[in-house]
């Protein structure tokens, strides 16, 4: 009844979303559908709002609506201290943990030569230029512990160790609050494999 | 491991089957197309999460339903263990140990069958690729961070291959390079060094069960061929020095022929027989009962290991063993193991005691001992 017209292309708009399959894409359609058009239309300015008001931050490349980011412009941050992440979405889940205090730089990626990603298709140039101006003591590689993560660590490593600057990669492990029972075989040897003293 | 009862639900042509197992030797006859195949498949996707025919697990689904369900009551080391599987048109296979939704998508680990198919009895004579993923699943099944070494492996080598074929002249080429060998090599090491350990573990238990099964003439041993010069020495600190050194020494021929000439994934496995190689010069016979022996040193060495017997599951391979071989696997069968044997006939003079159960028509009969 709707396979054209105002109503289909809503629900196909939704279907392009990541994680949203043509059910729920109708669903949302139709809820929005069913709401008074204030809803559509505070929904309609928050997007294009955001989109129209947020680009990457000249320093760390996060996605931002100001310039430099909110942390980038924060005195309080140790700007000796930079952690690589892969995606804004990374930073997100670094700043919950409230346990960094230095700033960040985004990648937008990893290199993965299998889809034609380089450092020149990443944030490379910019880091490096970043830590050649000076300040910065600890670069802190925070890639996904995958193939194409600590390849990309690996890579960067090799850059900016000649830099005179110290490098450092996330440690991975068990998750904490979890018992060992419950932890899988890999977690366990790793952790294992990246066991310390005590102290 | 013992099947005590299995149930079948929309399992490819069984919409309903429920049947007791016998503890030793279950022989399942019937003509061709009937099912029994499909009975095997079930045992072995409930006791490994795959099955041994298809990658397209949905297959299995009977035609006309949208779900399949197989059911068990198991005894391992003398404990019960209510086993569910349960596979759907639109999800994934979800495994339930005793009500207990499992996470991972198999319910255990090591794996609890041994399989022997036809396909197997190429195994010598085949291409090296095949003894490369025989040897793979052997060693997953005693070690199961192998699993996640070869993934990562594999993954290294597409991306390494790929760098190599379209990527010479990006940035940082040489740099990116280094990143993935070093990887390659890590992951390589300790690929070959559990390869290794266990070609060691499995050497005398397979001369031995070999003279066992022909009546001790020859001597059956392996080597393993490796792309990277394997000293003595069997640790992974020389097998990465000498994985190291030889991508270091062969990188301008790999960027030449742009692709990954050095790694376990270059390797293969040489059976000599009476000191012959196998794959030349000896005989059908002889190379039947080379993998036979393979076979059983598996399920040896999983007992050594854990302490209980694995299933062993052969499709259609008994017809193809002459009596003399049958005879020499007494021995196997001789043991506390649960067997089930697709056969189109009943094989004569089976060395022991055995139930059939005859399909026709995705029914199941139960005969007589």
């Amino acid at each position: 009844m709707h396979s054209n017209g105002p109503v289909a292309r809503l629900v196909d708009e939704f279907a392009r979303l990541p994680g949203i399959g043509p059910k729920t894409a109708q669903r949302l359609a139709f809820y929005i559908l069913s709401q008074p058009p204030e809803t559509a239309r505070r929904l309609a300015a928050a997007l294009t709002e955001a989109r129209d008001n947020t680009r990457r931050c000249s320093v760390c490349l996060n996605l931002t609506d100001r310039e430099p980011c909110a942390v980038c412009a924060d005195p309080r941050r140790n700007p000796e201290m930079l952690c690589v992440v892969e995606q804004p979405r990374d930073v997100l889940a670094m700043e919950k943990s409230r346990g960094f205090r230095g700033l960040y730089h985004v990648l937008h990626g990893s290199i993965s030569p299998m889809n034609g990603i380089g450092p020149d298709e990443l944030t490379v140039r910019e880091l490096l230029q970043r830590i050649a101006g000076g300040g910065v003591k600890e670069v802190i590689l925070a890639t996904n512990p995958n193939v194409e993560g600590d390849a990309t660590a690996l890579y960067l490593s090799k850059l900016i160790q000649p830099l005179g600057v110290r490098v450092t990669r996330l440690a991975h492990g068990l998750p904490v609050g979890a018992s060992l029972e419950y932890a899988d075989e890999i977690t366990l040897s790793k952790a294992l494999e990246g066991r310390r003293e005590l102290y | 491991m013992f099947f005590k009862r299995l149930v079948l639900s929309n399992f490819r042509n069984f919409r309903d089957l429920s049947w007791y197992p016998y503890r030793g030797v279950n022989i399942i006859t019937g003509n061709n197309a009937q099912g029994k195949t499909n009975l095997l498949e079930a045992i072995g996707f409930c006791t490994t999460g795959l099955s041994f025919r298809t990658s397209r697990e949905k297959e299995m689904i009977k035609d006309g339903t949208n779900s399949l369900q197989v059911s068990a009551l198991l005894e391992r080391n003398g404990v019960e263990d209510d086993i569910i599987v349960r596979l759907a048109e639109n999800s994934i296979a979800e495994f339930r140990l005793n009500g207990v939704k499992q996470k991972k998508n198999r319910l255990f680990l090591p794996v609890m069958s041994v399989s022997f198919t036809p396909a197997d009895l190429d195994l010598i004579r085949g291409n090296p690729a095949g003894r490369r993923r025989w040897l793979d699943t052997e060693v997953c099944s005693f070690e199961p961070a192998y699993a996640y070494h070869l993934h990562n492996y594999n993954r290294v080598l597409l991306q390494k291959n790929n760098l190599l074929k379209e990527k010479i002249k990006t940035t940082g080429f040489s740099e990116i390079l280094d990143s993935f060998n070093l990887q390659l090599i890590n992951y390589g090491s300790r690929i070959i060094y559990s390869r290794l350990v266990q070609l060691g573990k499995m050497a005398s238990v397979l001369k031995d069960l070999y003279r066992e099964l022909t009546r001790g003439k020859e001597d059956i041993y392996y080597k393993y061929l490796s792309s990277v010069p394997l000293g003595d020495k069997l640790n992974i600190e020389a097998i990465t020095f000498s994985l190291n050194s030889a991508i270091a020494s062969r990188s301008l021929e790999e960027k030449n022929r742009r692709q990954a000439l050095v790694g376990p994934h270059r390797d293969d496995l040489q059976f000599y027989i009476g000191g012959m190689d196998a794959r030349r010069y000896c005989s059908r016979g002889q190379q039947r009962s080379a993998v036979l022996s393979l076979k059983m040193s598996a399920i040896k060495l999983y007992h050594r290991e854990y302490g209980e017997y694995p299933l062993l599951l052969m499709d259609d391979v008994m017809l193809e063993l002459d009596e003399a071989r049958q005879a020499g696997m007494a021995g196997l069968f001789a043991l506390p193991l649960q067997s089930f044997i697709t056969s189109t006939a009943v094989p004569e003079n089976f060395p022991r005691d055995f139930k059939t159960v005859k399909i026709t028509n995705g029914q199941l009969i139960e005969g007589e001992r």
